[in-house]
């Protein structure tokens, strides 16, 4: 269902606090792409600043930055520019902020820089603890012989 | 349903800890290989295809995930029907989510060059063009057509077929692909020899006197042909050949990201109790080598299980059907060249009016013939079949996308 943004209601600013106490202003429109600040909108319609008390405001910067300008175009090059860490707290804005398009598209980029690597790297990555038994995960090196086969060293 | 958790924050600081559901996303994103590997990770990824809740979403990114074959991409359907003293032929472009719109191609197919009993070569048009040729052995011309701009072009023969009247000439196409590298298009194929008999000497009014019998070869050979040269080339290569099942009907050649895959099967042996081997053979376009992947185990018990190779969405897919239960299973191959990189994805109950795939279009649409020689529509992501009022028998599909490159423009 297509939203007609009436000149009044895009014009309609609204206050996000980041976790660290950084303030951003941003139109109505805006805003709505963050389907949780909507649900708060929705509850709330005279509220003037929502907190976002998951999300730093270096990473708030960026996913109001992508609101305003995602397309195809700026979809492919935008996660070039940030390192791993920054990509999975961006995901996790995104996912708790719930903007599906931004979601997808991070999801994506951590997928294709994890796709060759080692079971090492990846648990470096996700801070995973390899509870595999030494027996375990021989075995399963063995079955997966071929899987191993090609991989980006470390 | 999982629950997502809210990232718990110290002091203005945030957890990297990333929820499962969030974790699922990511993963199933990754290549069956790199998911394999992971599960060495750590004992709750190991699980991964055990979970249902992970299955879900990575069956829903394979059946969703657009492989760039698809992209504005209709069906050519060829359809051959019996008539009384003939075979009519025709071609439908099919397009629509379910495959709803039919048009009749109004097109000149190339019956004049090719004979009635015209076969497509492969499971894609490449950049618009199609290969054509007959199924009738003997009718050895192959032709390169764009339906879009009715260009067509007629691979000229290759030397080997004018050695010597004295020997009958046995062509059979294993493939048309790109070749990237070189920015060509090429044919595939393997040359058989059968000795002329009697009758054909005198009907063709040949002398068979001063002919060197002992020097004339019936070894089979393979050969090439480029288009941007023009020309066919012998390949010096030994490949298992393709196994063409009863009647022409169902010839498996498939053609995707820079490789020509057949299916063929080495042959029964006498004795009973050695079985024969199925196999993949993945032909490299632009390297010119190749690659066999055999299939798994119960793919193909005699009377138990039946399966068909189709081209699901990017991913080379294997689909069985196991009589008795009247279940599909449909296994994706992890890495050519690997056995065990066939991975059980999809299991699909009772679909008993279906006899066998055509092929695959996009969301994970398979067209299926029924028993009664109908085509019907499964849509993997509902399970639910749709009636396409299309008789099926003897029908060909193909992943089609329009263009108007110029075959000639190729050629130098």
């Amino acid at each position: 269902m297509a939203e007609e943004k009436s000149q009044a209601s895009s014009s309609k600013m609204l206050t996000l606090k980041a976790s660290d106490g950084v303030l951003f202003e941003v139109e109505l429109n805006i805003a709505k792409e963050m389907k949780t600040v909507q649900a708060y909108i929705d509850d709330c319609e005279d509220i003037e600043t929502i907190p976002i008390p998951n999300v730093l405001g270096k990473h708030l910067a960026i996913v109001i930055e992508y609101i305003k300008k995602t397309n195809e175009e700026y979809d492919a090059e935008f996660e070039k520019q940030w390192n791993m860490d920054d990509l999975q707290l961006l995901l996790l804005a995104a996912n708790y902020l719930n903007i599906s398009g931004l979601q997808e598209c991070l999801c994506k980029a951590i997928a294709k820089r994890i796709e060759n690597k080692s079971p090492e790297y990846v648990r470096k990555v996700f801070n995973i603890e390899n509870d595999h038994s030494p027996e375990e995960e021989a075995k399963l090196r063995k079955e997966y012989k071929w899987a191993f086969e090609g991989v980006d060293k470390d | 349903m999982m629950e997502k958790s809210v990232t718990p924050t110290i002091m203005g600081k945030v957890s990297k800890h990333i929820p499962d559901d969030v974790l699922f996303s990511i993963l199933s994103k990754l290549s069956l290989k790199s998911l394999k590997r992971f599960e060495s990770v750590c004992k709750s990824w190991s699980l991964l295809f055990e979970n249902p809740y992970f299955m879900r979403i990575y069956q829903d990114h394979i059946i969703h995930r657009n492989h760039s074959d698809h992209d504005d991409a209709s069906i050519i359907l060829r359809r051959i029907v019996q008539a009384p003293r003939e075979l009519l032929i025709s071609l439908y472009l099919v397009y629509g989510n379910n495959f709803e719109n039919k048009v009749k191609l109004d097109t000149s197919l190339p019956s004049q060059e090719l004979g009635q009993k015209i076969i497509i070569v492969g499971s894609v048009s490449i950049n618009g063009i199609l290969c054509l040729t007959s199924m009738v052995v003997e009718d050895r011309k192959v032709v390169l057509w764009n339906p879009a701009t009715d260009e067509l072009k007629v691979i000229p023969p290759s030397p080997v077929e004018s050695v010597t009247p004295f020997r009958v000439f046995l062509p059979q196409i294993h493939g048309f692909g790109y070749d990237g590298v070189r920015d060509d298009y090429k044919v595939l194929r393997y040359v058989q020899f059968g000795q002329i008999s009697v009758l054909d000497t005198l009907a063709r009014g040949l002398s068979d006197e001063h002919v060197a019998w002992n020097e004339i070869s019936y070894e089979p050979l393979w050969e090439i042909y480029s288009l941007r040269s023009n020309l066919w080339r012998k390949l010096d290569i030994k490949m298992p050949t393709l196994m063409v099942s009863f009647a022409d009907v169902e010839i498996v050649r498939f053609y995707m990201d820079g490789m020509c895959h057949w299916w063929t099967q080495t042959s029964w042996s006498d004795d009973i109790d050695e079985a024969s081997e199925s196999y993949l053979v993945s032909f490299d376009v632009s390297n010119e080598v190749f690659f066999t992947t055999p299939m798994p185990d119960d793919s193909f018990d005699l009377g138990l299980v039946e399966s068909h190779l189709v081209m699901l969405n990017g991913y080379i897919a294997l689909i069985s059907y196991y009589g008795e239960t009247a279940t599909f299973y449909i296994s994706i191959l992890g890495e050519i060249g690997v056995k065990e990189s066939w991975t059980k994805l999809f299991i699909v109950g009772s679909l008993s009016t279906v006899e066998r795939p055509i092929g695959a279009g996009k969301k994970g649409n398979i067209l299926f013939l029924t028993k009664d020689d109908e085509l019907v529509c499964f849509d993997l992501g509902t399970q639910k079949i749709v009636e396409l009022g299309f008789e099926g028998d003897m029908c060909q599909m193909v992943i089609y996308k329009e263009s108007l490159l110029s075959i000639r423009g190729i050629e130098n």
